[in-house]
């Protein structure tokens, strides 16, 4: 009887939730819908809640929305009304919008490698009332320069010397220290999400992490050879984070899976997982 | 387009409403398991029957997740070229592991250890009655040396050697000890599932040097003290023993956070839990 009951309950929650639906959501499944009828790859402009949005490719688009607005993976607290932020690897804007969102008077940098990505990523701030978000075009590195870039046209671009880089279309963007950021002010909130270049970035500003208070990241592996997950977890311990992993997603449609001679055949081996680090 | 999409979409349902009516047995059993767990007091042993087999329990509601994990998702699952592998099940708790090894592969050579007196006995039981006394059972922790060790049994699936075991949870009762190394001296290893609660990172670093022999690795790092992390560690000595490992689920726990469920535990991250555990599958590429 009471095992009914509490079904009966969670069907009845279930059903609730679909009809009344939080705004976000409902944008959330407006998108997915139209991603399905909107070839891959193809940019375009969208209103989502109370922004207009430009996207290069709606169905990586679509989970970013969710992860953020719906799922809130980037939420933090802060008593600073006005925390510092550093948004790294900004890709459209979904991030530096949200922290805007969230504390209105933040100071956000938001950086992207991209140039067609870090066009939009303009264009989305100063369309939606973030236009005081600092924007630098850089793939974040551990030397200032130029850097090798495969375009990968929604959310998997990354640098092209790095383990495991993706086939696209290469071009030359400037290269940027984290370092020499962190080493002119200290911040609230590291935002990371540089597809493979954690480690080499976290290493070189391993002198300076004591100015980061606190820390989500996106720790991919894309190469069985060269794991760099240890050593990403081991900086942070040594530079005095506690640190939780989260939001793990095996990459299945990456190439290589485990072979058809291992024991566990067509295991995925690159995956990316969340990483928040706090003091 | 348009057509496509509602096709797409009416196929969706239509599998939804085909798993819904006719469930595939394991998940029928699992189902089942998770009705009757409902209106089971928790920690009450019994009997139930889950597709084929007649299982005893200490505890119907960590029997649901297990036997979801182990026959429906078939974690567990792994290929070998040979009819008898030589399986070690490292934490078998009430043995299903072990059946599913012993449904895939019915001439494994399997070596159960399971250190909470109470739970070995219905490992025991179960082994037998299903059919499987060839599998043998070991009432001992594994660890890194032979001896007695205090155990904190919860009667579930949560006791751990208090010595790793970052919260005390349950009684503590005084158990044997096994060093897993010494088994694995016996001869090649095909897999070596190890489930031990937090022990992992201790008995891995004994076992190194003796882990040529072992071609597959099933293991549960538990991450369960935000002082004292083990991953990267079990990472590194996979890698440098010469396995290719893949991490393969993180499972968040927040009732097991160390100093309660307290939201100020993760700092600026609200809700979001300092306890977790990470499946790893580890193998050697030139394996068999």
């Amino acid at each position: 009887m009471r095992g009914t009951l509490r079904r009966a309950g969670r069907k009845l929650r279930a059903m609730r939730r679909r009809l009344f639906q939080d705004p976000e959501t409902a944008a959330w499944r407006r998108a997915w819908h139209r991603a399905e009828l909107t070839p891959r790859f193809t940019p375009g402009e969208i209103r989502m809640v109370d922004y207009d949005l430009r996207y290069s490719d709606l169905l990586s688009f679509c989970p970013q929305w969710q992860d953020i607005f719906v799922r809130r993976v980037l939420a933090f607290r802060n008593d600073n009304p006005a925390p510092r932020i550093f948004d790294c690897g900004a890709n459209v804007g979904l991030a530096s919008l949200f922290f805007k969102r969230a504390y209105p008077a933040a100071r956000v940098t938001a950086i992207e490698a991209d140039p067609t990505l870090f066009a939009m990523l303009r264009t989305n701030l100063r369309a939606n009332r973030a236009a005081d978000v600092e924007t630098i075009q850089a793939a974040l590195w551990n030397s200032n320069g130029t850097l090798a870039f495969q375009c990968e046209g929604s959310d998997s671009g990354m640098i092209g010397t790095l383990p495991g880089a993706i086939d696209g279309r290469s071009v030359t963007v400037p290269s940027l220290r984290l370092r020499d950021l962190l080493e002119r002010e200290a911040c609230d909130l590291l935002k990371l999400d540089i597809e493979g270049a954690e480690d080499t970035v976290l290493e070189d500003c391993e002198p300076v992490l004591h100015r980061v208070a606190a820390m989500v990241m996106d720790l991919h592996e894309f190469d069985p050879r060269t794991r760099q997950a240890p050593r990403v977890l081991e900086r942070l311990t040594r530079a005095g984070f506690s640190y939780a992993i989260d939001e793990f997603v095996p990459l299945t449609w990456r190439e290589p899976l485990a072979g058809p001679q291992s024991p566990f055949p067509g295991r995925a081996m690159n995956w990316a997982m969340t990483v928040r680090a706090w003091r | 387009m348009a057509v496509t999409r509602t096709l797409r979409q009416l196929r969706r349902a239509a599998g939804a409403v085909k798993r819904q009516v006719a469930p595939s047995p394991a998940v029928a059993a699992w189902r089942h398991a998770c009705r009757e767990a409902d209106r089971t007091p928790r920690r009450t042993p019994g009997t139930i029957e889950l597709g084929a087999y007649t299982l005893q329990y200490t505890d119907l509601l960590t029997l649901c997740p297990q036997w979801k994990d182990i026959f429906v998702d078939r974690s567990l699952a792994f290929h070998s070229d040979r009819d008898a592998p030589r399986i070690l099940d490292c934490g078998a708790n009430v043995g299903l592991a072990s059946l599913f090894f012993k449904s895939c592969y019915p001439a494994a050579r399997i070596t159960a250890f399971e250190a909470d007196p109470a739970i070995a006995a219905v490992l025991a039981a179960n082994l037998e009655r299903n059919g499987f006394a060839d599998i043998e059972v070991v009432a001992a922790a594994v660890w890194k040396e032979s001896g007695t060790l205090t155990f904190y049994a919860d009667g579930a699936d949560s006791g751990g050697i208090a010595e790793t075991t970052a919260a005390s949870v349950g009684s503590s009762v005084e158990v044997s000890a096994v060093r897993l190394r010494d088994h694995l001296d016996d001869g090649a290893i095909d897999l070596l599932k190890l489930d031990i609660e937090g022990a992992e990172s201790v008995v891995l670093a004994d076992c190194a040097p003796a882990l040529h022999g072992v071609r597959a690795i099933h293991v549960e790092v538990h991450e369960f003290d935000r002082n004292r992390r083990r991953g990267p560690e079990i990472l590194t000595l996979l890698r440098d023993c010469g396995f290719t490992y893949a991490i393969t689920h993180v499972t968040s726990l927040p009732l097991r956070q160390v100093g309660g469920g307290s939201a100020q535990n993760s700092g600026p991250f609200r809700h979001h839990s300092t306890a977790w555990v990470e499946a790893i599958s580890a193998w050697r590429e030139s394996a068999q």
